[in-house]
């Protein structure tokens, strides 16, 4: 009893405390109300409490990584600042290896989430999945990057069935004049950038960046470094105008040089029946995108659209070389006052030529595609009408996307979402989609030997050798009927600002998978010295997931927000055949806990915590549970004069080493490194 | 677990001695939003309609474009009065049908639609107001923008005088004048 009421005592004492320097909302209107316009003119305003404020109009699971948070959190690279979003799944596998998911189902070569950087598809055919160590982009020049998670089939096409990931650069009017960057530690080895931004004129303007970086190994499990230490040059250019009135034209490329080193395994069927090698692998890679645009009115517009996506990719078991010309439209327009339409079209052309690569030692490549080139076509269409039911309060949004592939031939992907907004402080919605996930250049046409059962006793009590078994070479076997995953998605969300310095943002999901990827034990066979042993791939397997995803902020004080997150997962997939090999299932709890203090103009502090669950992991090593961890982040900056920033940062602060993730082949289990590194930054 | 929580307050008062060493605060400071709505208010207030427009109705309609938190602040001077008329706040859900307004506020537009919407209302009597330094060269009447925390004011002179509005001169005097 003593106790209830000294909490209660407490509780007032700290609201008190907070409640004066917190962001007080109605008497600072009736505050400026009172002010002549020559006081409004002269008084110190702040906008700290806006970001805590601010509520998505999307009807869809939605979270916004700005420039702020990239540039506070010290993240060096894309997917380590996508571990700011809830409801992602985020794994460093090594150094230049990141297994990336959305909702669950997280691997190295993890399928069910679309990534576009400026509206261009990084999702590769080949392996169905996101080469991140190709995926980079001046840090500096993000302008956001727009977390979508659940199916965004409608929109943004095939593929995006737990997620779509939108990483959108400033428009180079935004980034005039020149930034100099540099630094490193022990583990960010060196790094540094150039960018230059000019006006061409009244309504044009450019600009260029170089980048470069070279990160340090880590170690592996059992001991040892981890050889995955690499290096990457980067440059681009951007340039955006305004051709008149109605139209403007964008025009934007990037070219990457990266040397990628990994300590990997290979299975071969003849003894040692594993070998090891480390391995450099060179990827190059380049992008040309232009983008025209014609506003008609307010209510209407179109957007032209066309890219040509250049890359190969290189390691220990494979060459990726990818060649991919899109070309996209999409029209808006406001029909009879409570319809917005949006329909577009696309059209995808890709080469590709994939080769299995030849291990040191000069035995059989793992991986083997037939045929090793192919021409692949894609061809879609969409259209969606947002409906406005009631002014301002609610909205229906139907739509769905038509397209052809030549994997899967044709796919409908329709989605249904309402919006109700009862007041302008609440925002509830719902819906339901329906997405597929289509078959990669692997699932029909590769075959990947995964791993060998070295010779055992054929017959105890004899002794092996010399009776022995022969070798099993464990070949994972495309399918050429292989079809596409399907999942049919319930989403439902709300997201309040109940008082003027706390937002929350609340999404369960219940998700519905069929025809999920099985690998099917086929006819075994036997040459003489080995057999082999078939896992064919087949659309069995079926599942359903659900959970809950929590994102808030808290202005506690004008210096002090506070963002957390928490994610809820479970995973359940249907049992369908015992011993055969699983999928991987991502952490069921995630939480990530950011302190952003500004206690002085020229100083920022952040502190990062963060939990993941154990994870599960299926590949060449079996099936392995990921431990759990806790980390820590930590950023300290200084700008001792206006356009310069020194800032130290602190990463995996908590323990020397931790394992995230588990690869599903190639790479053993590697201890991230804890890092530090310093940073100079120069605005001129 | 009680122990941590009676620990809490005193823990983040501990905190906050120890971090909240900024200098005190010389003068007042208020929230952005705030001071938009407060300043857009006063800009109505030194803005004469033509005469016609003005003897119609009671009310001075104030469309409002933005999102939650631009449409919260400016719930602020609903009703408030203007001369012998009220404010009367409208949230403009789509970006038509503007001839219902008299003023209008623009928040966050792409600059592609904004451009748009200044040609679809050109010559109406409809007083602009916007945020940002471009908005009032790019055919905005007037311009908020925030300067070092501090906000400034930016008239586009040509453009109240073709929608045949007029703009007192002291607040013209306080503000940067555009003429194109």
């Amino acid at each position: 009893m003593l106790n209830i009421t000294k909490i209660s005592v407490n509780y007032r004492l700290c609201w008190a405390l907070l409640g004066f320097t917190a962001v007080v909302g109605a008497e600072e209107q009736n505050e400026a109300l009172n002010l002549s316009v020559e006081d409004l003119l002269n008084v110190e305003v702040t906008s700290v409490a806006k970001k805590a404020q601010s509520l998505n109009d999307a009807a869809a699971a939605i979270f916004v990584i700005s420039n702020e948070d990239i540039k506070r959190t010290g993240v060096t690279n894309i997917p380590d600042a996508l571990r700011l979003a809830p409801g992602l799944d985020i794994a460093k596998i090594n150094a230049n290896q990141w297994a990336v998911s959305s909702r669950g189902f997280n691997g190295r070569f993890a399928n069910k989430l679309l990534v576009l950087v400026d509206g261009r598809n990084a999702y590769a055919r080949s392996f169905s999945g996101v080469y991140w160590e190709n995926q980079d982009v001046m840090m500096e020049d993000i302008d956001r990057i727009e977390v979508i998670r659940g199916p965004g089939a409608a929109l943004w096409g095939a593929n995006a069935v737990n997620g779509v990931i939108n990483i959108i650069t400033k428009n180079s009017a935004e980034t005039l004049g020149g930034l100099v960057t540099g630094g490193g530690g022990n583990q960010e080895k060196g790094f540094g950038s150039l960018r230059y931004g000019v006006k061409l004129g009244e309504d044009t303007s450019a600009r260029a960046y170089v980048k470069g970086f070279d990160r340090n190994q880590n170690t592996l499990q059992s001991g040892g470094k981890a050889g995955d230490n690499w290096d990457k040059v980067q440059g681009g250019f951007r340039l955006d105008s305004q051709l008149n009135t109605q139209d403007t034209l964008t025009v934007q490329g990037d070219v990457y040089r990266a040397t990628i080193n990994q300590f990997a395994y290979f299975p071969q069927i003849s003894a040692p029946y594993q070998t090891t090698g480390n391995i450099s692998n060179q990827d190059v890679g380049g992008n040309l995108l232009g983008r025209f645009q014609h506003t008609f009115s307010p209510t209407s517009d179109y957007s032209l659209q066309f890219f040509y996506d250049a890359y190969k990719h290189q390691e220990a078991m494979f060459t990726d070389s990818r060649n991919t010309l899109d070309l996209q439209f999409q029209h808006r327009f406001g029909l009879l006052d409570w319809h917005e339409i949006i329909w577009g079209g696309a059209y995808n052309y890709g080469h590709d030529q994939l080769v299995g690569n030849q291990p040191q030692n000069g035995s059989a490549a793992i991986i083997n595609l037939n045929p090793a080139r192919i021409n692949d076509q894609l061809a879609s269409g969409f259209i969606q009408d947002e409906m406005t039911l009631i002014d301002n309060k609610l909205w229906l949004t139907i739509g769905s996307r038509f397209e052809h592939n030549d994997y899967s031939g044709f796919e409908g992907q329709p989605s249904a979402k309402v919006m109700w907004a009862p007041h302008n402080q609440h925002r509830l919605w719902a819906g339901v989609s329906r997405a597929v996930r289509t078959p990669s250049r692997a699932e029909r046409y590769g075959s990947v030997l995964t791993g060998v059962v070295p010779p055992q006793q054929a017959a105890p009590p004899l002794l092996c050798p010399p009776a022995c078994t022969p070798p099993v070479g464990i070949v994972a076997q495309g399918n050429t009927r292989y079809q596409s995953e399907e999942v049919i998605a319930y989403e439902a969300g709300y997201r309040t600002t109940f008082s003027k310095s706390v937002s929350l943002d609340v999404t369960g999901f219940y998700n519905v998978y069929r025809d999920l990827r099985f690998a099917e034990e086929g006819t075994p066979s036997f040459n003489g010295t080995s057999a082999t042993q078939p896992l064919n791939f087949t659309n069995q397997l079926g599942g359903r997931t659900y959970g809950v995803e929590i994102a808030t902020i808290w202005q506690m004080l004008n210096w002090w927000r506070w963002d957390v997150n928490y994610s809820w997962l479970h995973t359940h997939i249907n049992p369908n055949a015992i011993g055969a090999p699983q999928t991987n299932i991502s952490p069921q709890q995630r939480v990530s806990l950011r302190g952003v203090l500004s206690p002085w103009n020229d100083i920022d502090l952040d502190f990062w915590f963060r939990y993941v669950d154990s994870n599960f992991s299926v590949g060449s090593l079996g099936e392995n549970t990921i431990k759990n961890y806790v980390t820590l982040d930590l950023r300290a900056a200084w700008r001792p004069i206006k356009d310069v920033e020194l800032s130290v940062v602190g990463q995996n602060l908590l323990q020397q080493s931790h394992l995230e993730y588990i690869s599903e082949n190639q790479t053993f289990p590697t201890l991230i490194v804890r890092g530090l590194y310093g940073k100079i930054s120069w605005n001129f | 677990m009680h122990t941590w929580i009676n620990k809490l307050p005193r823990l983040l008062l501990g905190l906050s001695l120890l971090f909240n060493t900024q200098p005190p605060a010389q003068a007042l400071t208020l929230e952005e939003q705030a001071v938009l709505a407060a300043l857009a208010l006063n800009i109505v207030r030194f803005t004469t309609w033509p005469e016609a427009l003005r003897e119609m109705k009671d009310s001075l309609d104030f469309c409002v474009v933005g999102d939650n938190v631009v449409q919260q602040s400016f719930a602020g001077i609903d009703r408030k009065a203007v001369g012998n008329k009220t404010l009367n706040m409208i949230n403009l859900s789509r970006l038509s049908n503007f001839d219902q307004c008299d003023v209008l506020f623009i928040s966050e537009l792409k600059q592609n639609i904004l451009l748009q919407v200044f040609v679809e209302i050109k010559k109406m009597p409809l007083l602009t107001i916007g945020v940002g330094d471009d908005f009032a060269k790019q055919g905005g009447m007037v311009g908020l923008e925030n300067v070092n925390n501090k906000m400034t004011l930016h008239v586009n002179v040509t453009a109240v005088r073709e929608a045949n509005l007029t703009i007192s001169s002291r607040l013209l005097s306080l503000a940067k004048i555009i003429n194109n």
